[in-house]
């Protein structure tokens, strides 16, 4: 940023660090420690899922069986294409062409807007079909398939838990609290990263990035890329395996 | 022989980092690490302040047995609650935490490591801000609807009550969010900014706690991060995660809140250690005894910290083999602090002790973190926990490492580093008295809570039994001596900034880096690039 | 009396075994391996990042020995240099300053590896998609996460570049993996202990 601006054509690096190179490499180790963090973040989601998963087993499987797979595969392409995308953006700007490293990156923020689209289609039929998270569940039909699944499994699969089939019916909607707080705070991790990505883009095309720096594409491309990670694991989790 | 090959030394009237930008936006705006420390400190001691009006405030409460004798009508055993969760969120989230490492380790993890800066300046001060905006939250919750939870906001209680919970845990998640960037600063820091010649062998241990401490912060909070934000959603759209009648296991939460509270007591520790070190080697003019042995024990302590939370919630409902598993390994986290304790009590052997100030206050430290650790470990037998969870023992036993611990590391470091900070000298009576107050009252006050706790008397009650009225008084009274305790370091602290004599580089003959260069340092620390040649505690 | 003399025996007993069990058995390990993964990364550092070895073999060499250990340790310093910095392996370094190297993470992936790496991503979905089909019980969840993690290290290492950067990087990310697992590991401990669970999920 304002410590490394080309007002002459040169790159300057930050005075504490000795050189560009030790700039560029504490700013990565930098960006990969917060990505720890998200790592951490998300993972909290995960365990809570699959704990919950191996209680209550049938209200996941039916669950699941309300997802769209097709839509989920679609967005699992998109995020995987504007992966793509974002390293084409980093490339372009290592080898000094930034109009192409803004089409790269204009093309990621094209695919994250599809990724929110499919997002908004989604959400918008669960919202109408009333299948949303706790007190504001009206879906009874869902309920009952969650009982039928359960009448309907072997004997000795059952657990007392799940033997309390009323218990199990008030408790159906836990999928969908999942669901939305999942997909949820991946959804808005789509959109911060798009805005950074945009942000990256103007300066691209304001010429501030070059081969000798471009330390803030590769450090939102990571952001980016984790996002994309995020979503490899959470699509197989929710759509796929129920 | 000084750490540093080639330094030069200005005296009167040097351009520091003090006065090399004047007003109050060149403050604000700010990315030297040094400023940045110096805001830390104001906001940390006014909220220090706050949480220690709110102790004073619960202790009052508690000199009488029975509402009708208590001091003041306006506490019922609501405002009770209320009193008692904003000490616990105000000295855990406000103070200790962020305590050690935003003000010592962003003044001086650069300057001990040689170095013009923190890696990312900006950050640093971003992270300043972020801190005062999740403070700001957390004060906010007073006027919104005060929180009662306590600062551990168990569920369900935390889902069903009235209070402003999603606020405050918001609050939290932002402080949380500052406690990861200093973290993260920190560690690229270590990594990439140390001086010509300054291997991971020749950096003082205070730079190690550091380093431990900011490992623990990026791997610990971002589970208390999501298990925030899980409450909130559970409060605002009744997911069901954490309520039983929904589905839920409040036992998880526990898992959850305890996998970064129990790593977050170590953050708070593990920087106190580090201050420990310095001073016990700097007032013992002796080299550190088992230097490598310390630094590794830092890093042990923040391994094994993430496998012990369990012994929180013995009681909770856990199974019996989740609680013999944590039990076993938490007996097994006293072993590195042990290994520290011994190796300070052998430095100060056969040294040249001094007792400044400073060094009482680390005497004080060995003493009473010594008795919290202990009574610790009878925590971590599931046996004895049954007896002594959610009673006085364990407030006693926490007291004892944080305020006999941490607050104790902390103001002894004020006065250890004051004349490199400000350039004068506190005065030395002074802090001793502040010394003889703080030691004696934190006795009077939590010795007695050791006895109230074996004879059973439950924490966080308004109302109590009376035979635990005598105890309590006595426990009150010791609150009183602390507090006088603290005002009297205040004054040593205002005194010395307004009056104190003018201190040279090294007023304690230290040996570390810091002290190499002019008090207060320059802008850019120091006037060239120290080499490091020797190790940092070489005083024969 | 009897009774009495049982019951002593019967936790005598199982105190004997227990203790042994869990104290030697989880806990001690688990210290032992930190400590001693501590040191030998310690070790690692010292000869990576401070050249002991390099030095080490200088000194031998000056010294006039030759044959024996040398070659053996010279190949040792070459395999860490190649770990160290995998595009430079060959070239020179300076070790002027305490700092890590700067050298080899400037190297640039080339665009048929990325499109390769694209390529395989969305035959893994296909796979993730169509394996989704069959039901294998229990092993639904691993086998999708497994196939989720072989995608997840192409992404890391081409995407996100982990393959030709510094050993730190893989340490720090891989540490914080390492964490999430102790969560899951722990929780699971208890939950699983005390809440009845599906058998075949």
């Amino acid at each position: 940023m304002s410590t490394v601006k080309t007002e002459d054509g040169h790159f300057h690096h930050a005075h504490h660090f000795n050189s560009l190179s030790h700039q560029y490499d504490s700013a990565k180790q930098g960006v990969w420690l917060f990505m720890v963090t998200e790592i951490l973040m998300f993972g909290g989601l995960f365990v809570a899922y699959l704990i919950y998963k191996s209680i209550y087993a049938p209200i996941f499987h039916v669950g699941s069986s309300y997802l769209d797979v097709k839509m989920g595969s679609i967005n699992t392409v998109v995020l995987i294409t504007s992966s793509f995308t974002m390293a084409l953006g980093i490339y372009f700007n290592q080898k000094n062409k930034p109009k192409q490293a803004v089409i790269a990156l204009a093309l990621t923020i094209v695919c994250a807007g599809i990724f929110m689209v499919i997002k908004y289609f989604e959400y918008t039929h669960k919202i109408h079909l009333g299948l949303v998270p706790g007190k504001f569940f009206n879906n009874p039909e869902f309920q009952q398939k969650v009982v039928d699944f359960i009448n309907n499994m072997p004997i000795e699969n059952l657990t007392p838990t799940l033997s309390d089939t009323a218990h199990m019916k008030k408790i159906a909607p836990l999928y969908f609290g999942f669901y939305f707080v999942m997909t949820g705070l991946h959804g808005l991790h789509v959109m911060i990263g798009a805005g950074l990505i945009l942000w990256v883009l103007i300066k691209t095309a304001n010429g501030k990035f070059g081969a000798e720096y471009y330390t803030p594409v590769e450090g939102v491309g990571l952001f980016w890329h984790i996002v994309d990670l995020i979503w490899i694991y959470l699509f197989p989790l929710l759509y796929l395996v129920g | 022989m000084s750490q540093v090959q080639s330094t030069t030394q200005t005296t009167t009237g040097h351009d520091n980092y003090l006065n090399h930008e004047k007003g109050l936006w060149s403050w604000l705006s700010t990315v030297d690490h040094k400023r940045i420390a110096i805001m830390y400190l104001i906001s940390i001691l006014t909220f220090f302040l706050v949480g220690g009006i709110f102790a004073l405030l619960v202790r009052g409460a508690l000199f009488n047995a029975k509402p009708e004798d208590k001091f003041w009508s306006y506490i019922t055993p609501d405002v009770y609650n209320q009193f008692m969760s904003y000490h616990g969120i105000i000295m855990v989230f406000m103070v200790i935490v962020p305590g050690i490492p935003a003000v010592f380790g962003n003044f001086l993890l650069p300057v001990m490591l040689g170095a013009k800066d923190v890696a990312f300046p900006r950050l640093n001060l971003a992270s300043y801000y972020v801190y005062l905006a999740g403070a700001a939250l957390a004060v906010g919750t007073l006027f919104v609807g005060k929180i009662d939870t306590g600062w551990t906001f168990y569920t369900p209680y935390s889902i069903k009550t009235s209070t402003s919970v999603v606020m405050a845990v918001l609050a939290a998640f932002t402080m949380g969010m500052a406690s990861i960037l200093t973290g993260l600063n920190f560690i690229v820091t270590t990594h990439k900014l140390r001086a010509p010649g300054q291997t991971m062998n020749k950096i003082p241990l205070f730079v190690w706690a550091i380093y431990a401490t900011s490992i623990i912060q990026i791997l610990a909070t971002p589970v208390l991060g999501i298990t925030l934000l899980l409450i909130s959603a559970e409060r605002l759209l009744g997911v069901g995660i954490f309520d039983p009648n929904l589905g839920g296991d409040p036992v998880l939460f526990q898992h959850f809140f305890w996998f970064y509270s129990h790593p977050a007591v170590y953050i708070m520790i593990l920087p106190a250690m580090g201050i420990i070190s310095e001073l016990i080697s700097t007032f013992s003019r002796k080299t550190i005894f088992g230097y490598t042995a310390i630094a590794y024990s830092s890093l042990a302590i923040a391994a094994v910290s993430f496998l012990v939370w369990g012994h929180h919630m013995f009681v909770s409902g856990q199974s019996e083999f989740a609680g013999v598993l944590f039990s076993i390994i938490t007996m097994l986290v006293g072993v590195p602090t042990a290994i520290k304790l011994f190796n300070w009590i052998s430095t100060m052997y056969k040294g040249s002790v001094r007792l400044d100030a400073p060094m009482l206050y680390a005497i004080g430290f060995l003493f009473l973190f010594t008795i919290g650790g202990l009574t610790g470990v009878w925590l971590a037998s599931t046996g004895m926990d049954v007896h002594f969870h959610d009673t006085y023992f364990v407030v006693a036993h926490f007291h004892y490492v944080m305020v006999g611990g941490v607050l104790m590391a902390f103001t002894g470091g004020i006065f250890y580093w004051f004349p490199k900070m400000f350039g004068k000298m506190t005065s030395d009576t002074l802090g001793r008295i502040s010394w003889v107050f703080v030691f004696t009252g934190f006795n009077v006050t939590f010795f007695p809570q050791f006895i109230l706790g074996a004879m059973g008397m439950p924490r966080r009650y308004f109302e109590y039994h009376p035979a635990y009225e005598p105890l309590n008084q006595i426990s009150t009274v010791g609150s009183w001596l602390i507090g006088f305790g603290f005002l009297v370091a205040l004054v040593a602290i205002i005194q010395g900034l307004v009056a104190g004599e003018k201190a040279g580089a090294n007023p304690w003959g230290s040996k570390t880096l810091e002290w190499q260069t002019s008090s207060p340092p320059p802008h850019d620390n120091f006037p060239i690039t120290p080499t490091v040649t020797a190790g940092p505690y070489e005083y024969r | 009396m009897e009774l009495a003399i049982q019951y002593s025996l019967y936790i005598i007993s199982c105190v004997c075994i227990f203790v042994p069990l869990f104290g030697f058995g989880i806990a001690p390990p688990t210290v032992i391996g930190t400590a001693l993964s501590v040191f030998a990364g310690n070790a690692y550092s010292l000869i990576a990042q401070q050249g002991i070895l390099k030095n080490f073999i200088k000194d031998k060499k000056d010294s006039g020995a030759s044959g024996g250990l040398i070659p053996i340790l010279e190949e040792t310093q070459k395999l860490i240099d190649g770990i160290e910095n995998p595009g430079t392996a060959m070239k020179a370094k300076s070790h002027s300053h305490g700092h890590d190297h700067a050298e080899g993470s400037h190297h640039i992936i080339p665009i048929p590896v990325y499109v390769g790496v694209l390529v395989v991503l969305l035959i893994g979905t296909a796979i993730t998609v169509e394996v989704a089909q069959f039901d294998f019980g229990a092993m639904n969840t691993v086998i999708a996460m497994l196939v989720a993690t072989v995608k997840a290290s192409f992404v890391l290492a081409f995407f996100m570049h982990l393959k030709y950067d510094n050993m730190l990087n893989r340490v720090i990310f891989g540490s914080g993996f390492f964490f999430l697992m102790l969560l899951i590991a722990f929780s699971v401990a208890d939950i699983f202990t005390r809440v009845p669970v599906l058998k075949a999920f």
